[in-house]
């Protein structure tokens, strides 16, 4: 499931079914994807975790809510005309996606879980995915920069990429220092040269991210409650996932400019309700990241977006909408007055589609090197004897 | 454990080489899966001194810890039983080299070559040194942005079977992190008895727009390029069956992308 708002369009997104929503005539409309036209069928995976990946779904409108797109049925990428509901293009990934980003100028770009990178034309929409970059490691987030110089991927290892763009052949620097995996990145929005990270190590990372430095590192982790750990442990043992893990996993990762000098710093985690708030004000050589306050939702997000100064979370069962009052979180009964047409839309439409990354972002690591030094020990020790 | 074998072989007084029977692993390592390896985190943190344990180092007081002189600027990626390391060890006694190899067994053997090497000829050997590791993935985690000055893709595994081409240790994105690791005008070095496999690599880093193919010709004031056929024990096997060596070898160029973007500002 996921949602997108721009202008005055809502789209949202669950299994096959796109609902789109004017808030202003409150006019919907529900399309159903069209068949993915493929050679071979694509055949279910036999592990369930990964089954689940395969049919993340994405909406998405371009920045000038030209077009939006739909990821969906495990590697397809629909892309449609928001005034009309025309569908321009109906591709088809290489592999199942794990991000996916319009640019500034419209094209898109995929990240997908073997590691690549595609960019995907809006102005020639039959054309195939063009490979930008691979890591060999799955990618869990990717972005190109404002200005459309840069493009920055981040992996299931420990490493976020920044790389040139177009010529993204050419690497500019790595952001190394991360403990664990790194499931969001994001440029602050007041200050374009700053990447802010976060992942499963339980820190806020800052980077100047064309040189690769680190800035400053948050801890956040302690402010979480210990039974969401619980959780998270508890999902992981279903999965077969036996090792423990110590810090929640960060699901989401949100930016929003308040004025020239700050940013809004939002994160949310995987089974949890909690959102962690930071206001991050950084002018030059002086970057200053105040906690503010820990938002407990009714339940966890399945995605979050800013839409004019307003944060809209997406829930299993409804939308809420919260503002911004100085910096204190409220939430905004008006609005959500506003919207109850499009929440009782979204309940009947909802299928009840659990589907979480949470499982495939840890590894399951084989260890042939204790074996091995040991019987290499006892063959010395014998020789010694 | 380390520490116990590393008594136990400080305990004899000169070491005498491994036997390669105890150290045989097959050939073939898939270079996806999660391995049980230790990297650092980020170069920062690397300490080389470790590996390279008779030279001398200084003291970092930026980042408080022992550093040396100079950087690894040679990598035989992998390295194999070490044939090509403890060559070029001699011949370059200035320069730190440093092989990577994935395989247990096979890693460990060189380690365990150099160590005897070095308790044999003190004053030798003491700029090479081996880690296991898996380059394809964590080549950023050791080294600088164009650290590199040369890097040695020697009868890399040829991985046969089409649908696991993408475990190859030259394509298309690896090249960018290559790139990446090497200084311009660096030198990289491959060679291969499978035919196919020359034609892949060849094909990739012409292609690659960081990369650029050096003629044959020019090549003969390299002392390296003849070193390549019989160092390696893979050379000397395919040398053993008759077999055919390819060898092509490439230096990292400027970006020609932004070079073209500046001519078209002066213009």
């Amino acid at each position: 499931m996921s949602f997108s708002i721009r202008n005055s369009h809502v789209v949202l997104c669950n299994n096959d079914s796109v609902l789109i929503y004017n808030l202003d005539s409150q006019i919907r409309n529900i399309i159903a994807l069209p068949k993915l036209e493929s050679k071979n069928e694509i055949r279910a995976h036999n592990r369930e975790e990964i089954e689940t990946f395969h049919i993340l779904i994405c909406v998405e409108f371009s920045n000038d809510g030209q077009y939006f797109l739909v990821c969906a049925n495990r590697k397809q990428l629909c892309l449609f005309k928001t005034e009309t509901l025309e569908l321009i293009s109906n591709r088809k990934m290489q592999r199942a996606a794990s991000k996916v980003r319009f640019l500034p100028n419209n094209d898109i770009v995929v990240a997908d879980k073997s590691g690549d990178a595609y960019l995907f034309s809006t102005s020639k929409p039959n054309e195939n995915g063009q490979l930008l970059l691979g890591h060999l490691s799955m990618l869990l987030d990717i972005l190109v920069t404002d200005d459309q110089k840069f493009i920055i991927s981040a992996d299931r290892d420990e490493k976020i990429r920044v790389s040139m763009f177009p010529n993204s052949y050419n690497i500019l620097s790595y952001c190394l220092g991360h403990k664990d995996f790194v499931t969001n990145i994001a440029v602050v929005p007041h200050n374009k040269s700053i990447l802010a990270s976060s992942g499963g190590d339980g820190t806020l990372m800052f980077w100047d991210f064309k040189t690769g430095k680190e800035l400053l590192t948050v801890y956040f982790h302690e402010k979480l409650s210990q039974s969401d750990l619980l959780k998270v442990n508890e999902t992981l043992k279903k999965h077969n996932l036996e090792e423990g893990v110590t810090v929640s996993p960060v699901k989401h990762l949100k930016l929003l400019q308040l004025n020239e000098e700050n940013s809004i710093i939002l994160i949310t985690f995987y089974c949890s309700n909690a959102m962690l708030v930071y206001r991050i004000s950084a002018e030059e050589n002086n970057l200053n990241v105040k906690y503010l306050s820990l938002v407990t939702l009714e339940q966890e997000p399945l995605e979050c977006q800013y839409h004019k100064n307003n944060l809209w979370i997406l829930m299993d069962k409804k939308i809420e909408i919260y503002k911004f009052n100085g910096e204190t979180l409220i939430i905004d009964s008006n609005l959500n007055m506003q919207i109850q047409t499009l929440n009782e839309l979204w309940s009947t439409h909802y299928q009840g589609l659990n589907q979480t990354l949470l499982p495939i972002l840890y590894k399951r690591k084989f260890d042939n090197l204790q074996e091995y030094q040991e019987r290499k020990k006892l063959r010395l020790v014998k020789k010694d004897a | 454990m380390i520490e116990f074998l590393y008594n136990h072989t400080m305990a004899t007084f000169t070491m005498a080489l491994p036997q390669k029977k105890f150290y045989r692993q097959r050939a073939h390592s898939n270079p996806i899966a999660d391995h049980c390896i230790e990297y650092p985190i980020k170069p920062d943190i690397m300490d080389w001194t470790v590996l390279y344990s008779n030279i001398i180092p200084i003291f970092d007081t930026n980042r408080s810890i022992k550093i040396l002189n100079k950087f690894v600027e040679f990598v035989d990626i992998g390295c194999g039983y070490g044939g090509l390391l403890v060559t070029l060890s001699l011949m370059f006694p200035n320069n730190l080299i440093v092989g990577m190899e994935i395989r247990v067994k096979v890693s460990d053997y060189v380690i365990d070559r150099i160590a005897a090497l070095r308790s044999q000829f003190p004053d030798q050997y003491q700029n090479i040194a081996c880690i296991r590791t898996n380059t394809m993935k964590y080549l950023p985690n050791y080294f600088y942005k164009g650290q590199l000055k040369k890097m040695f893709f020697l009868y890399p595994d040829p991985h046969f079977k089409k649908a696991k081409h993408k475990w190859r240790i030259i394509n298309k994105s690896l090249l960018a992190e290559y790139a990446y690791v090497l200084a311009e005008n660096a030198i990289v070095y491959t060679m291969t008895d499978v035919k196919d496999l020359h034609e892949w690599m060849v094909q990739h880093l012409t292609v690659h727009p960081l990369f650029l193919r050096i003629p044959i010709e020019q090549l003969t004031s390299d002392p390296i390029i003849e070193k390549l056929y019989e160092s390696t024990e893979e050379g000397q096997k395919v040398t053993r069956n008759n077999g055919d060596k390819f060898l092509a070898v490439f230096r990292r160029i400027s970006d020609p992308y932004l070079n073209s973007k500046e001519e078209f500002l002066i213009t």
